[in-house]
């Protein structure tokens, strides 16, 4: 009986033990997550709040101004949470973290990884003339033109997603002295409105592939004949209306997925150089600038940028070159400009994918200035409110290194040169041909620069207007055989 | 407002616990969460409160009708209370879906109305629906305080995206309600877990989903199609259990005990064992309010069936693939109603599991295509009705690139946790290994979510478009 009783009382104790061991087990439990909560809590509400993100290359979200209408739909207080996320304190570091968080959610096979890529089994629809069969200029590094992949009526191309820099300078007297004496005039404007980074994957997948200082990300293109057609008839059109005292020029911009995307891979994207060649013999005197071919006798050299969308200035550096040759221009040697290195440069590429190898691996970005003296002239999309400034905004921050050319695409750019030939060249262009402005500093006497996207008059008018001799219409592949007709055609007809 | 966001998490949230700990009075507790129920919803969606709070008004005074003397006015009551519930969700839900297949139907072009969907409204209608019968079959009392009638309604765990908490669930716990240390350590336990299973796991796993459902479906695979298929029946099943394990969680810091949503449903042996382990509310809901209600007659249970599954596809969304999702899995179930529970039993279990993943699978893929021609090519693509390749490339860099994230999805939603916990703390030493584990735990998924919710675009809750 006592044995009994005993035994029942160790039974007790030690349930009664138990018990007594797992409150305060949850005691603590409890204690350390709620510690972690009201440290965070602070954390959230007492450091600073960045207002920008460098890696994101926007202005954060800020914090919504009340108004009764905007309580009534919504607005407010998802503003105010998308201002407490959007804003959090340290957001950029905690980003790099949150992507190799990410990152550790696998592993990368052949060192590749793909961000949006899609298989390629639509075939192609015919076009509606057929291919051109002239040889091309120069041997293009894809060994099999794809048959396959999606459909014509695909993505619009990274030229859409350049980001956005700087706002018009203001306020500088104008200059004639060569831009390194000139001061910073404005700070580079940031994005209100940024691209989705997933809308761009969605459209066009990117392939990051390579370790170390190696690593590429190589966005897939998707542009067609048909487009490339009308691009081409667009040019035909202008080279008609100016009539023979205007040089009209192609220049379609080879990117990346043309150079560096090796073949095993070549079935997840469109040929550009497919694309090129065709245009060529549809120009009714128009001639072709062959950047292609200028770019492929140096692919190894960093002609193109690793970590952004864009070409290296190396890179249009050849192809200015190619164009100079054509034209009948003088061209000055690479080695007469002053170079600089920007280190630490991580581009667009890694906003659209967040891959942290492209991240951990940044490049040089190096660009190159003229010697020669010139000034530079900007004026609104519709040729008003002239303002003097610099051709390179070299106070930009890296990540926004691109943008040191010209600073922003929404404006047209005016630049006189000390090279007094006559010739008065004009370039139409996306964001690439920012890139290649400054090596014909020393070829044109003038030179006008406007962004085809962002452009209020009649172009044709204003190339008479302004007594143009040469009309270059310089833009990268995913423009020139996607989008970009439609523009050109509006700036004819207007 | 979302329960995966970094404002409620660390701003809402708090500031609501803190005050609701102030004082042990039960009235000021239930003011308390009151006050934060109806800031919760309009914070989401102040237009539809009006709304919220006129169904709330209506149905209490109607259940006070219902349980009164008089039995003409209590048929009549439950009459009107149940369609007014049930005309909310024709009107706010499904009037354009039907105005477009009435027009589709008899090729008049009567205006589409553009309704903004009220927040929540899915779940609260069914809450006050199963109130209503409740009273009229004496299950409950009605509820004499319209205060406390209208924290139930808006009780904020669960308004927007459930689990379906019925009024006699909390009625106790309305009144009084003891907290226990065991009870906070359980509710911060359950909203870590729920937290991981959204922001961890869900919302990674919804990264894959959209890479391959979101663009050219034509174009995938046969391999990818089921892939994707598997990978978004993770998804959704983290997404969903994960809210509810967050909605149990709060709920339980506050002193209530709300049913369990899910219980492993992958671990299903049978169609119908599936949805006893899926959405576990809601089945019930249709179960007890719909399934046996007795105007079908005798063969209610084939009508019945119809109907449940039926009302269960159209309840998650107005499109006729929410519609085919629900029949495909009433189908199944049917069948196996037919076959028997006994001869169900005899086949081999490999092959039972084979049959649920593979039925489960494709369901979840017609769940995701809610247009009709993307679905139609998802599911000719299954079976190589597009014309691809049985195999793509991309899919083994899918695969590699997230095989970790998939080893843990696929082994989380097994019940291996409970089980090794149950093993770990059968000895004094494993107790106290499994209570740090389980704390150290409970903060790394807290972290980590943390800083994955400010990296990534926001994911609402799947079940929060319900």
């Amino acid at each position: 009986m006592n044995e009994q009783q005993n035994s029942s009382g160790q039974r007790i104790r030690r349930i009664n033990k138990k018990k007594m061991l797992q409150r305060t087990l949850a005691l603590i439990g409890v204690a350390v997550f709620l510690a972690a909560v009201f440290l965070i809590s602070a954390a959230m509400l007492i450091l600073k709040r960045p207002d920008v993100s460098e890696q994101e290359k926007r202005r954060l979200a800020e914090f919504p101004t009340f108004s009764f209408s905007s309580l009534w739909d919504g607005s407010y207080t998802q503003g105010i949470i998308r201002y407490f996320t959007d804003t959090a304190p340290y957001r950029d570091e905690i980003h790099d973290v949150g992507r190799d968080i990410s990152e550790r959610a696998g592993f990368r096979l052949d060192d590749v990884k793909m961000h949006g890529v899609v298989e390629p089994p639509v075939p192609r629809p015919p076009e509606t003339e057929p291919p051109v069969t002239e040889p091309p200029v120069t041997e293009p590094p894809v060994t099999e033109p794809p048959v396959t992949g999606p459909v014509e009526s695909g993505p619009a191309g990274p030229v859409e997603t350049d980001p956005p820099v700087t706002e018009p300078p203001v306020t500088e007297p104008p200059v004639t002295e060569p831009p390194v004496t000139e001061p910073p005039v404005t700070e580079p404007s940031l994005s209100e409105d940024p691209v989705d980074p997933e809308e761009e994957l969605r459209k066009n997948g990117i392939i990051v592939l390579g370790s170390g200082k190696n690593t590429r990300a190589i966005m897939m293109y998707y542009g067609s004949n048909a487009a490339t057609a009308e691009y081409v008839a667009s040019l035909n059109r202008y080279k008609e209306a100016l009539g023979s005292g205007v040089n009209v020029w192609s220049m379609i911009i080879p990117t990346a997925v043309s150079y560096y995307l090796p073949e095993k891979y070549q079935k997840y994207t469109f040929s550009q150089k497919e694309n090129i060649d065709y245009s060529i013999p549809l120009l009714k005197n128009v001639k072709n600038v062959d950047a292609y071919g200028a770019l492929l006798a140096h692919v190894n050299e960093p002609i193109i940028t690793r970590t952004d969308h864009h070409w290296a200035p190396l890179g249009a550096y050849y192809a200015a070159e190619r164009f100079a040759q054509d034209a009948g221009v003088p061209f000055a040697p690479l080695s007469s400009y002053q170079k600089v290195d920007r280190d630490g440069y991580v581009g667009t590429m890694y906003a659209y994918t967040g891959d942290v190898k492209l991240k951990n691996n940044p490049e040089v970005f190096t660009y190159y200035k003229p010697a020669n003296s010139y000034s530079t002239t900007y004026y609104s999309t519709s040729f008003r409110n002239p303002q003097a400034s610099s051709l390179f905004f070299e106070w930009v921050d890296i990540s926004y290194a691109y943008g040191v050319f010209l600073g922003s695409d929404q404006q047209i750019a005016v630049i006189d040169t000390d090279c007094k030939n006559g010739r008065t060249l004009l370039v139409v262009k996306d964001s690439y041909g920012n890139a290649l402005i400054p090596f014909f500093t020393g070829s044109f006497e003038k030179i006008i620069v406007t962004d085809y996207r962002y452009f209020d008059l009649n172009l044709v008018s204003f190339c008479r207007e302004q007594g143009v001799t040469d009309l270059l219409f310089a833009a990268c592949a995913y423009s020139s055989c996607g989008v970009e007709a439609g523009y050109l055609e509006e700036m004819r007809t207007r | 407002m979302l329960f995966a966001d970094p404002f409620f998490l660390y701003f809402f949230l708090p500031i609501c616990t803190v005050l609701y700990f102030v004082s042990k009075n039960g009235r000021y507790r239930n003011a308390v969460l009151l006050f934060f129920s109806l800031l919760f919803y309009a914070w989401g969606d102040l237009k539809s409160l009006p709304l919220l709070l006129a169904a709330a008004a209506l149905n209490f005074f109607l259940g006070r009708l219902i349980a009164g003397k008089r039995p003409a006015a209590a048929k009549a009551a439950l009459v009107c209370g149940i369609l007014f519930d049930l005309g909310l969700l024709v009107v706010f839900k499904y009037s354009a879906f039907f105005t477009e297949n009435f027009n589709a139907l008899t090729g008049l072009s009567l205006p589409v109305p553009e309704i903004a969907f009220p927040l929540g409204v899915s779940f609260y209608t069914f809450r006050l629906i199963s109130y209503l019968l409740d009273v009229r079959w004496e299950k409950i009392p009605p509820e004499k305080s319209f205060s406390r009638f209208l924290l139930y309604v808006s009780l904020f765990p669960c308004t927007v995206a459930g689990p379906v908490v019925r009024y006699a669930d909390i009625s106790e716990e309305m009144r009084i309600r003891e907290i226990s240390v065991e009870d906070l350590y359980a509710g911060v336990s359950r909203i870590a877990v729920g937290l991981g299973k959204k922001v961890i796991l869900a919302d990674l796993l919804a990264g894959i989903t959209e890479e391959l459902f979101a663009g050219e479906i034509a174009s995938l695979s046969v391999l990818g199609c089921w892939y994707g298929a598997v990978v978004y029946a993770l998804q959704m099943y983290y997404d969903f259990s994960g809210y509810s394990d967050m909605a149990i969680g709060i709920a339980r810091l506050f002193g209530f005990h709300f049913p369990e949503n899910f219980n492993y449903p992958f671990v299903c042996k049978t169609i119908a064992e599936f949805w006893q382990r899926w959405h576990i509310t809601l089945g019930s809901f249709f179960r007890d309010y719909l399934l046996y209600v007795p105007i079908f007659g005798s063969p209610r249970k084939y009508l019945g069936l119809f109907l449940v599954w039926f009302s269960t596809g159209l309840w998650h969304g107005a499109s006729w693939n929410f519609v085919i999702w629900g029949l495909y899995f009433g189908l199944f179930i049917l069948l196996e109603n037919l076959i028997g529970k006994k001869r169900i039993k005899k086949i081999p279990v490999p092959v039972r599991h084979l049959y649920t993943k593979l039925v489960i699978t494709v369901g979840f893929g017609i769940f995701y295509f809610t247009d009709t021609a993307r679905l139609g090519a998802f599911l000719a693509g299954l079976f190589g009705g597009n014309g691809n390749p049985f195999f793509g490339e991309t899919l083994l860099y899918s695969l590699a690139s997230n095989a970790f994230l998939l080893a843990a999805a696929v082994l989380f939603s097994l019940p291996v946790v409970p089980w090794v916990k149950k093993k770990l703390e059968e000895t004094p030493g494993g107790l106290i290994a499994s209570g740090i584990f389980t704390t150290a735990a409970n903060v790394t998924l807290l972290v980590v979510s943390t800083v994955l919710m400010i990296t990534a675009e926001s994911h609402p809750f799947l079940y929060a478009h319900f």
